[in-house]
């Protein structure tokens, strides 16, 4: 199986073992910790997938790393991952609890891009027009391209909607490309 | 050079079809590309089978939905897509071009012209997966299907409607058998659909080029996926073919889709399914290979008067490898159809042309589908056969053999010549009934096997200018009463007196 579908399923016994303690926020904070040691850091990751180190002693270096301040539900979480030779999950753990936080919060990160700086208005207008339509709270982020002409697009998940003038363009050339291909072949036949 | 002005005006024609609407898609980033597949990460909203776009323009089918991931198959080049390529969601799914445009034209299953006349008009269009009509929408096989070969409508009958299977080995007919049905259908209001699977693009221009010259084309349309075409677009070319039949049948109206062939269809199938990592089963086919071939045939129907009366004859091809019809794929076909017409190298290089071997052939429609004229002069042409058979098989043993079996024996012989026929030549209902009267009545039995078919035509000549009156009363009401009989009787004993006093026909 797709190691990162192992680490969803971890991820997701994780956080409903923090949220039955109130831990979630400072269970996240430490998994994203972890992942990008996890990412910048390949002694660790060389020490971790070493079979010559004993499990007990894996154990203890990711605890000295996580720190006396994780809530025990992180700590465990160690011990399950070494136990069962997945350490390995905290490649994507940081990401895919933010994930599951915000899904079970009905929270969902918006990326609004626009060529010029949104107002205060603006982001509030864009903000509450997605509530309505995907019935969820929304955090927005904001990005400018000036390539992108005028309009804006959004950006929520695998969810795009494009309203640039840019797009816009893109669309106006590729039906005339077809039109052309298409009279061009009247022309043949 | 074009001026400014007409520069404008041709932009404002261009643009005048043209317009936006914001809409929300679905995006994902391909993870890995190559023999027509595609994995695709993201695509959260996608459904099954619906049309995705590649950023390249490359569109492409769902067809695998896991948990992070989806399969896609793709309806055109692979090597324009590269990992991390954006991927868009349509919210259609997928669909085909249907509609009288189509009739007279080559195309791919996307409904693209492929003969290079020029763009086809009209959008209608019709998903390619559609549910069959259920049990009250439906009525009876009833009418007939003339393939105008006298070796089928004789005895292995086809109604509208129906699905028969062709089986046989390669090389020997199977297609010749479908291309001369479709020749018969000129004028008698049935349009066909004939989908090339897997073949070579050189094989599609000559069944076109021999359609044509038989003046067929105009009321057939060709969808082709040939053998370089991606197996995705093999995969749905027959229901491409479907869907085109019946925005016909559910306007009323007749359709024959002729599927050629199935096996390669299922090979196809079989390949996108293993690129996708479905497990494979027996002889490497996915478990849903069944399925997919019975939910295609079952699309086939005659429609009740209520909806229109519109029917969908389908007639799937299968080839069999050194005829081994045990084998997966011809058991499934054999088993969904309504029957089928086996096809028999050994008889095939024996000269018995067309090769269908009539023990193993069968229609499970039959004489309902056949017209009264042929009901009464082939009634016994079956039994009479199936006696040949039998005798000719162990006659080879005996030297010495009674009268009655010699008579079996001849009769059967000349029965055999009777049914062959040449390619291309189809044969109206009342000739084939005339011609098979003529053994039934025992007047073949006059003459050398070796005459046979060199006196059919100059038979049907003669009946045809001495009895005018006859053969257009049997043309118009297709049965045979009894004073007919005896007209057409006697006027075979005339015939067969003045063949045998040296001056047939005359």
């Amino acid at each position: 199986m797709a190691i990162e579908s192992v680490a969803r399923r971890y991820v997701r016994a994780l956080l409903a073992v923090a949220t039955e303690r109130g831990e979630e926020d400072a269970a996240l904070e430490a998994l994203r910790g972890l992942q990008q040691l996890w990412g910048s850091l390949p002694e660790l990751r060389h020490a971790m997938g070493n079979p010559q180190i004993p499990s007990d002693r894996r154990l203890a270096v990711l605890l000295r790393v996580v720190g006396s301040a994780a809530p025990e539900c992180v700590c465990q979480f160690m011990r399950v991952l070494v136990r069962h030779s997945r350490v390995d999950v905290l490649r994507y753990a940081g990401d895919l609890m933010a994930q599951a936080l915000d899904e079970a919060r009905g929270v969902r990160h918006a990326t609004v891009t626009s060529a010029m700086a949104l107002t205060d208005a603006q982001r509030q207008a864009v903000a509450e027009a997605l509530r309505e339509a995907l019935q969820c709270e929304i955090i927005l982020e904001t990005r400018v391209e000036p390539a992108m002409i005028g309009g804006v697009a959004v950006r929520i998940g695998d969810l795009v909607v494009d309203g640039s003038i840019r797009q816009r363009l893109e669309s106006i050339r590729r039906h005339l490309e077809r039109e052309r291909e298409l009279r061009a072949q009247a022309v043949e036949g | 050079m074009l001026k400014p002005e007409e520069v404008t005006s041709v932009l404002k024609q261009e643009l005048s079809a043209f317009e936006t609407t914001l809409e929300m898609v679905h995006v994902g980033t391909v993870l890995e590309v190559g023999d027509g597949i595609a994995r695709v990460h993201g695509l959260g909203g996608a459904m099954a089978s619906e049309l995705v776009e590649f950023s390249s323009g490359v569109m492409g089918i769902v067809l695998n939905l896991e948990e992070d991931n989806v399969g896609v198959i793709l309806l055109g080049p692979d090597n324009e897509i590269g990992e991390g390529d954006e991927v868009r969601t349509t919210g259609r799914i997928s669909e085909t071009r249907v509609g009288e445009a189509l009739f007279g034209r080559v195309v791919n299953p996307l409904g693209e012209p492929l003969d290079g006349k020029g763009e086809i008009l009209g959008d209608a269009r019709r998903p390619l997966e559609y549910p069959a009509p259920g049990v009250i929408e439906r009525q009876p096989v009833c009418e007939p299907l003339q393939t105008g070969l006298k070796v089928v409508d004789s005895v292995i009958p086809i109604g509208r409607g129906q699905r028969e299977l062709i089986i046989g080995d390669r090389q020997i007919g199977k297609s010749a058998l479908a291309i001369d049905t479709i020749i018969n259908q000129r004028g008698q209001g049935v349009q066909c659909i004939y989908v090339a699977i897997g073949q070579k693009m050189s094989t599609v221009a000559r069944t076109r080029a021999v359609l044509e010259q038989h003046g067929a084309l105009e009321y057939t349309c060709i969808v082709a996926a040939t053998a370089s075409d991606p197996p995705a677009l093999q995969y749905i070319a027959p229901y491409a073919g479907c869907a085109i039949g019946e925005e016909v049948r559910d306007r009323g109206g007749h359709a024959l889709v002729i599927y050629d062939d199935l096996s390669k269809h299922a090979n196809a199938y079989r390949e996108v399914s293993l690129l996708l990592r479905r497990p494979p089963g027996r002889e490497a086919f996915p478990g849903d290979i069944f399925n997919l071939h019975s939910r295609l045939l079952e699309r086939a129907a005659k429609l009740s008067d209520a909806n229109g009366g519109g029917s969908l004859t389908a007639l799937p091809i299968v080839e069999t490898q050194e005829g081994d019809f045990s084998a997966y794929i011809p058991t499934n076909l054999v088993s969904i159809t309504d029957g089928q017409i086996y096809l028999e190298p050994d008889l095939f290089y024996a000269g018995q042309r067309p090769a269908v071997n009539v023990g193993m052939s069968v229609s499970r429609v039959g004489s309902a589908a056949q017209t009264g004229i042929m009901k009464r002069v082939a009634g016994r042409l079956k039994l009479d056969l199936a006696h040949y058979r039998e005798f000719a098989a162990f006659a080879q043993f005996a030297s010495d053999l009674d009268v009655s079996t010699q008579a079996i024996l001849s009769r059967g012989e000349r029965m055999m010549e009777v049914l062959k026929q040449d390619q291309y030549a189809p044969m109206s209902a009342v000739d084939q009934a005339i011609t098979i009267f003529a053994g039934t009545q025992g007047f073949w039995d006059q003459v050398e096997v070796a005459a046979i078919r060199r006196l059919e035509p100059q038979l049907l000549e003669y009946i045809h200018s001495h009895y005018p009156e006859l053969v257009r009363r049997l043309n118009e009401t297709l049965r045979l009463d009894d004073p007919d009989a005896e007209t057409l009787r006697q006027a075979m004993g005339d015939f067969f007196k003045q063949h045998a006093a040296g001056q047939p026909g005359q």
